[in-house]
């Protein structure tokens, strides 16, 4: 499960099975819609702090995804809990991203129910549950009334959210395919790579 | 957080990590346990997406075509593979659309006028006080070699001085290592995302003639705590 020296996090076999199974992507994502919810009202009932979410949220989805073969079974030894949610919706995005070129609403639910996470990883709930919400009413086909809700509640259209996510998702893509990562820190070495080359201390 | 209405300049750490937002790069590479780049670039891809949503975002012209296209170029070469000029702007053009972000291509003379004098300013500190991380004078030459490096940043940084623009980078030294060798900056903790913070740096510069100044976010793993001056933050970011 290697590529270009690096892991393989994300597995393309597994990928390509749900996409190609619409019946196992659909009980997966209401499996994950159950899990979400029961720990977001746990959360809110015995008011743990967002921290104890993310943790207990990436454990349970991030075994869920390994079991699916979506995930290397590598990630479950990652320790920072946010990271290996991200690890979750990034899964999830490459996933919904897929299946819209076969079904509109299932992809879509995917997208949403990822960004909702991605919004969780980074302590906003708010849109954690709007997004969550309007995934569900994805799924069950009513996408008017999901993106009528994201534009009252978050101010962000329903297709702008998807058009950006897999968009961004199809750019990642052709950089996995030549094995090139790019990062902001690029930047900065690039700046100082002089300093560098002329003996003087980094910076960083 | 950005409430206030403002325009905001982009920094080409901040185009380049939004290239990137929904990859995570297991660093080191046979290593599982994701760095903290992987939070900082959904960070910086959630930052911007707010605010460019409902503020005018912009990049300087001379970004896309010079300091973001080479990083792009030099990491393909760095792979001994090779990436058209077209694909590139192909790619970069997807992400300014995608996120709303406009190109600004309106350098005055004024713009030049106050880099000379920035660049001055730089020059001098180095040569006298010397680079802020290392304590180290430099002479002459290393000076020139430094400033030529820190071109982009240094015209980013005066651009939003000019205009009093905010300024979202993720690069440590630009938002609170310059601005203390031509000013002053003042930081403040925004928001924590765990190990990735967010930082509101006031920077202040006398131009002479009147106070510019202009608000950068800098979003950073390097930076720990809450630091109050310049010299404290641009010391964390030295690590």
């Amino acid at each position: 499960m290697t590529r270009g020296g690096s892991i393989e996090v994300i597995r393309e076999d597994g990928i390509t099975r749900l996409v190609n199974d619409e019946g196992l992507s659909r009980h997966l994502l209401i499996h994950m819609e159950c899990v979400i919810t029961r720990l977001l009202l746990y959360n809110n009932a015995v008011h743990r702090d967002n921290e104890s979410l993310v943790r207990s949220l990436s454990r349970v989805l991030t075994k869920l995804l390994i079991k699916h073969g979506l995930l290397n079974p590598g990630v479950v030894n990652v320790k920072n809990a946010t990271a290996r949610l991200l690890f979750v919706f990034d899964a999830l995005v490459i996933l919904g991203c897929k299946l819209r070129e076969g079904s509109e609403t299932l992809g879509t639910a995917y997208v949403l129910l990822s960004e909702s996470l991605s919004d969780l990883a980074l302590g906003e709930v708010d849109g954690t549950a709007s997004l969550l919400y309007a995934s569900r009413l994805s799924l069950r086909g009513k996408l008017k009334q999901a993106g009528t809700f994201l534009t009252r509640r978050l101010g962000r259209s329903l297709g702008s959210i998807v058009e950006t996510t897999c968009s961004m998702a199809r750019i990642s893509e052709f950089f996995d395919k030549t094995g090139v990562y790019i990062d902001g820190d690029d930047v900065t070495e690039e700046r100082r790579h002089g300093k560098q080359r002329g003996g003087n201390s980094p910076r960083y | 957080m950005g409430s206030n209405e403002a325009v905001i300049l982009l920094d080409t750490s901040v185009l380049i990590d939004l290239i990137e937002r929904r990859r995570f790069i297991p660093e080191p590479l046979r290593d599982l346990e994701p760095s903290l780049k992987c939070i900082r670039r959904r960070v910086v891809a959630r930052l911007v997406s707010m605010q460019c949503l409902t503020q005018q975002c912009f990049v300087l012209r001379d970004i896309i075509d010079g300091e973001a296209s080479r990083v792009i170029e030099r990491r393909f070469l760095e792979s001994n593979l090779q990436v058209s000029p077209s694909e590139v702007n192909r790619i970069l053009s997807e992400v300014l659309r995608l996120y709303r972000i406009n190109i600004f291509d309106k350098i005055t003379d004024e713009d030049d006028n106050t880099m000379v004098r920035i660049i001055e300013k730089v020059w001098a500190y180095l040569t006298e006080k010397g680079d802020p991380c290392s304590n180290e004078v430099l002479d002459d030459d290393d000076a020139v070699d430094c400033i030529y490096h820190e071109f982009f940043d240094i015209r980013i940084l005066t651009t939003a001085l000019v205009r009093g623009w905010r300024l979202i980078t993720t690069d440590c030294w630009l938002a609170c290592c310059l601005p203390i060798i031509i000013g002053d900056a003042v930081p403040r903790l925004l928001r924590t995302y765990g190990i990735i913070n967010v930082y509101e740096v006031e920077v202040r510069w006398n131009a002479g003639d009147g106070l510019c100044h202009a608000s950068i976010y800098l979003i950073t793993g390097k930076v720990a705590g809450n630091p109050t001056t310049g010299e404290q933050c641009c010391r964390a970011c030295c690590g």
